[in-house]
Parts: C-alpha cells; structure tokens; sequence
C-alpha cells in the first residue's frame, strides 16, 4: 500500500490535495447513489411513465369538466408540457386500435403512481393516423366522457438510457473539472507560503544574513518559518563563532611565530637559523592552509565576471617569474563567472603541486561546450596511483605522503582545498593517469554560476555562449 | 637617511613590538611605540609621525576602526600588520585608507622595504604627483587603485600581477608623455619592491597581451622611437 502510495506522494502538494479532493467527491457521490438506490429502488421506466400519466390525467379531468374555448385553453397549456396530445372520438379508436400493449409492470406502477387515473383509460397502439407519433411509443387514451378520448404517448424519449447516462456523465464531468479548478486555485493559494519559504531557503542558502522570513499564512506554515528561522539563526551563530574561532586561532599562533621570526633575526647566519626559518615558513604555510580550508567551506562568495583565460596566464606569470616553471596554452578571452580570489587560489595550489612532483606545470584552457570549461595542469612526475587518488583529495588524509611529500610541507591540503574550491564553483575536480607518465588535474567548471541555488542566469543582456574568441 | 623618520609602532604584543622597534631603529628610523588606541593618541599628540605600523587585533579599539577614524583626521601613511592574513582583510584594509598591508609573520627585511616604499609614496604625494583618485579609467577600462583590479569596458575583471598593475597605474598617472624604461623603472620600483621585477619590455608586452585589441599593434601603450614608451588614452579619475 506505502509503495503504491509513494509514486502520489511524491507529487507536488498542489497534486496531491487536487486528487484526494476528487477521489473524495466522487467516492461521495457514489455513496449517495448507492443509498438512494437502496433506500428507494432503481426507478425504472415505469416511474417516470407514471408520473407522466398521472399529470395527463389530471389534465383530462379537468377537460372532461370543460368545452368549448375552455377545454381548448386546458389543452394547448397542457400541450406546453406534453407537445404530443391529441383528442380523438372513442368511434376511432374503437376501429382496431384498443389493444393492449404495455407491460403489466407499467400499468402495476401507472396504478401505483397514479391512483387517480379514470376508469375509462386504456392503452393504445400506435396508429398510423395520428400525426407521428416515434415508432415504439405507447400511447394511452383517457376519455373525456363526451365521446371523445385524451390520447398521449407514455414512454417519452426524455427518459431513453443514453441520454439518462449522458446527463449523468456531463454531470459528474463538471463536477470534477469544478473541483480540479477550485481545488488548483484553492491549493496553489494555500500553498503559497510555503512556496515563499522554499524561495527565502534558496536565498539563506547562499547568503545566510538575508532578512528573516516573516512568519505568515496558517498555523503550520508560520510554525515552520519560526523553526526555519531559529535554525537559520543557530548556523548563522555557528559559522560566527566558528570564524571567531579561526581568527583567533590565527592569531595566537601567528603571534609567537612572528616572535620567533623577528627573534631568529638576531641569529648569526647559519645552518641553525637556516633551518629554524625554514620550519617557521612551514608551520605559517599550514596555518595558512588549515585556515583557509576551513574558513573556504563557508566564507561568502564575491562572485565576478573574470576573463578566465588571463586570470590562469597571470597565476602562470606569477609561478615562472619565481623561477617555478608555469606555461599556459589556450584561447585569450574565456569569460566566466566565479570567485576569482578562491579560484586563484584553488589554481594556485594545483600549479604548485605539479612544479613540486612532476619540475613544471603545463596549464591549457579548452571550452567543451557553451556552458563548460575546462582548465588541465598537466605535470610529468611520478603521478598518483589509483588506489590514493581518492585519499590525495581528502583534507587532511596525508594522501599526498605517497607522492613523497616531506612533513616539512605543510599539511598537504593542497589539493583538497583545490577540490573544495572547485565544488563550491559547481564544478568538479578529477585526477588523471598521464601516458607514459604524470599527472594531469582536470577541473571542470560551469560558466555561470551553477551552485544549484537559481536556474536563472545572472543579469547578461543576451545569451552568452562562453563568450570566447580570440579579439586579435 | 638624510633625514630621520619618526613610525609609530601601534601593537599589544610587547616582544614584537620591541624587536621591530630595534629594527626600525638600526635602519635609521626614530621609533615611538603604542600599546593600543589611547597611547596611540596620546604618541601622536606628542610628536610628529611620519608613518604608523598598526596592528589590526588590539585590545580595545581595533586596527580597522582605528584606521578609518586616523584617515578621516590625518595623512600619515599606515602599514597594517595583521596576523589574520586573508584576503578580505587585506582589501578592507586598503580601502579603509590603509596605504599597505603586511602577513605576520613577516621578514624584518620586507618590513623595511614595505616602510620605505610607502614613505616614497608619500613623498610623492606631497610633490603632486601622485593622482589622488579612487577609480581611474581609459578607453573604457577601469583601474581600481585601493582593490588594484582592473576591469575591462563590458565589466569583465582582468587580473594582472603586481608589477603589471603598478606599471600600467605608472602609465595612467602620466598618460600622454613619453616615458623611458629608466623612469619607468624608477617609478614602479619604489612601490613594488617584489625580487621577480621582470623587465619593462616584458611587462609592457604582459600588459598589451592583457587589454590591447591587437596586441601586435598596440593602441593604448606605444612603442616611442629611440627607447620609450606613451600611454596614449585620455585618462580620467573620479
């Protein structure tokens, strides 16, 4: 039962209440129907055909009583009701039209419904005379007592079975087409609120001091902005006192390390101050990293348009002109979207990696499609083997201690900064095998931001394709 | 030093404080030191500074606050310290009125080159020479001094390194006249002080590669016959 329900319930609220809706009209109305034909019967043909004769009836006894203009009045005013009536003397009739024709259950019920039907009435075949009647009808003949009859069909087309089945189709297809409208309508207006939520816990998604949602709409609803804001209230005071944390941490350790350093300056030079500075640039370095890994998971993002193409050649630059061989291949102007301090960074540390393993970086910029980039820092060291590729990705996993790395390094988060850089872009970060030997870092990133927070694109007037071309 | 400047070391740590303070003083300069914001005030009352060294956590007031409210009351130069060494602090600090920015732990070494550096600055500034400005623009482009990004005319950031941003802000500054590589060189290395100086040619060709249209024949930065160069668009600061 849960698992044929699960399909519906994963259907969108408005969905949902629009279908328990119908299911529950139309499981009433066939409650009602149900009762209406146990308590009273089905009413067959005969019911209606009753009804109709008693009502002929009492139109013949009141014409019986009258004539002339009278009598006339009677008939055209019952002739509004029943159009086919017509006054034919009994010597006609009497001419081989008198059988009987209908069934014993008509008259068992016409005796029924209508006790007050004249002695003097009798059923009549159809005669060809009379002016059309449709083929098939029964007609009965009252008599007027002056010699003449009250002839009229009894089973009128009205009550055929289609037509029956048609009002009662056309019946219940209003009533749920009203109910669909009326509940959409209804629905989509209850659910409005929470579709605001849905939209404010987009936003806090991205920018966490966005204003609080106002708690409005029904019981439930204000109950879940309310929640929604004291656990909005509570990461927010987490991610504070976690950065109060950070630069505290910061600063107490940077503070005996800049004593150190400035103390290490009295030292006469030598391999002991040699190696003290170098320990001191190391400890900085994981302080650095450890920091920023941490502080990256959750700083705001300035996202900016940046011509990716020299935001890599500078990093490249900046590398080679330190005497850290960096080369840069691909197009001259890649527009994208991001971060472009994180994303230096991120760069920054892939670059480094393939200068420290493998002598060089080789860095290339391609477009694989309109909405995709993809930066490759090619190197030509010793590579990764599989079973630690995983690892190297992971903060703090000293995956990088199988590419020989010394604890000198700092805590080898290069690359998992990288990674968590790279996915807070929307993008991705793969290692891969270089033949015959290397390591080849792809990261692929979206040219808009893509960080599943809005679809809609940022303000650009017309649809950018990668905005690449080579302006020389 | 032909003539002695007086800094002003804002900074609770007493052993820093007193290291660099030997420093500063063994490279000729005439220190004054400060614990937080009160002595600061008080140091400042008493003596003519030239520059001041602050560090950004304090006790009491803070660095950042300390910084805005010195740049709304005097032109000291400032050098910020801090132990924090983030990005976003860095910016905040230069835009707050900070004239340079320094990572603690930091190389007494570096320290002097940073002081000596923004004391040209000033001296600089107090010649007229220097554009006061806090956007500059060319053709279109847009060059922020305090955030040193520069900005292409549809928007787009272009990130130059250091030497490239400090020449191409040279060439605004003296836009329209020729410029040898010698007084370029003079000019940006007072402020840069970084040990990877490439040449002036090959920054000239960085920064062509970076915002000319055709690089191969350049509009904004012409080669002069007879060795120099010409920032050729008008500039405008705002």
């Amino acid at each position: 039962m849960t698992r044929l329900l699960r399909p519906i319930s994963q259907l969108s609220i408005v969905a949902q209440l629009g279908l328990v809706l119908v299911v529950a009209q139309v499981l009433a109305h066939a409650i009602t129907v149900i009762v209406m034909l146990w308590r009273f019967g089905e009413p067959g043909p005969e019911t209606f055909v009753a009804l109709n004769v008693a009502k002929m009836a009492t139109v013949a006894e009141l014409a019986s009583t009258t004539s002339g203009p009278e009598r006339a009045a009677i008939l055209e005013a019952a002739r509004r009701v029943q159009p086919a009536i017509w006054i034919i003397g009994d010597q006609q009739l009497r001419a081989g039209h008198g059988a009987f024709l209908v069934s014993t259950a008509v008259i068992t019920s016409v005796s029924r419904f209508a006790p007050s039907i004249p002695a003097g009435a009798r059923f009549v075949e159809v005669s060809p005379d009379l002016a059309n009647p449709k083929p098939g009808d029964d007609l009965l003949a009252l008599s007027l007592g002056d010699g003449t009859s009250m002839v009229f069909p009894i089973n009128q087309a009205m009550f055929d079975v289609p037509f029956k089945v048609a009002v009662i189709g056309l019946s219940i297809a209003m009533l749920i087409v009203s109910i669909l409208a009326i509940a959409l309508w209804a629905v989509g207006t209850l659910t409005a609120p929470l579709r605001r939520v849905v939209a404010v816990a987009d936003r806090f998604a991205v920018d966490l001091d966005a204003t609080p949602m106002k708690a409005q709409g029904s019981a439930e609803i204000r109950t879940l902005v309310h929640a929604f804001n004291a656990m909005r209230d509570r990461i927010r005071d987490l991610i504070d006192s976690r950065s109060r944390m950070l630069a505290a941490v910061s600063h107490d350790l940077r503070t005996p390390l800049t004593r150190i350093r400035l103390r290490v300056e009295t030292m006469t030079d030598g391999e002991d101050r040699t190696r003290i500075l170098r320990d001191l640039k190391s400890m900085d370095v994981m302080i650095g990293q450890a920091l920023s890994y941490l502080r990256d998971q959750t700083s705001a993002m300035a996202r900016d348009r940046v011509n990716l193409a020299i935001l890599i050649e500078t990093i490249c630059t900046d590398f080679s002109d330190a005497d850290q061989p960096a080369s840069f291949t691909g197009p001259r102007n890649v527009v994208i979207t991001c971060e472009p301090d994180l994303l230096t960074r991120a760069l920054s540390n892939l670059i480094e990696n393939a200068v420290k393993f493998g002598g060089s970086a080789q860095v290339s910029l391609e477009t694989r499609s309109p909405a995709e980039v993809a930066i490759l820092v090619d190197d030509e060291g010793p590579g990764i083997v599989d079973a630690e590729k995983l690892l190297a990705l992971e903060p703090f996993s000293r995956g990088d201690k199988a590419r020989g790395e010394s604890p000198s390094s700092g805590f080898g988060l290069g690359l998992a900064i990288a990674r968590q850089i790279v996915e807070r872009h929307g993008g991705s970060l793969t290692l891969i095998d270089r033949a015959p030997k290397g390591l080849r870092v792809q990261v692929l990133l979206p040219v808009e931001r893509l960080d599943g927070q809005s679809p809609k694109a940022p303000t650009l007037a017309p649809p950018r394709t990668a905005a690449i071309d080579n302006f020389a | 030093m032909k003539n002695q400047n007086t800094i002003l070391i804002v900074e609770d740590d007493a052993e820093i404080a007193r290291s660099t303070a030997r420093f500063l003083t063994d490279a000729g300069h005439r220190v004054i030191q400060a614990g937080d914001a009160r002595a600061m005030d008080r140091a400042l009352r008493d003596a003519k500074v030239d520059m001041i060294l602050l560090d950004l956590m304090l006790p009491g007031e803070d660095g950042l606050s300390i910084c805005r409210r010195l740049r709304s009351s005097h032109a000291i130069p400032i050098i910020m310290l801090t132990a924090l060494g983030e990005e976003m602090d860095r910016v905040v600090g230069l835009e707050l009125g900070a004239d340079d920015y320094l990572a603690k732990p930091f190389s007494p070494r570096e320290l002097l080159a940073r002081i000596r550096a923004v004391l040209r600055r000033g001296a600089d500034r107090q010649e007229g020479q220097v554009i006061e400005a806090k956007q500059i623009s060319f053709a279109g482009w847009q060059l922020d001094p305090v955030t040193r990004q520069l900005r292409s005319p549809d928007g787009v950031r272009v990130v130059l390194t250091g030497a490239e941003f400090d020449l191409l802000a040279v060439f605004c500054e003296r836009s329209r006249r020729v410029l040898t590589r010698d007084q370029l060189l003079d000019f940006t290395q007072g402020r840069n002080a970084g040990p990877f100086d490439r040449s002036i040619d090959t920054l000239v060709s960085r920064i062509r590669h970076k915002i000319e249209r055709d690089p191969r024949d350049p509009e904004f930065i012409v080669t002069v016959r007879l060795g120099g160069y010409m920032f050729t668009p008008e500039v405008t600061s705002s």
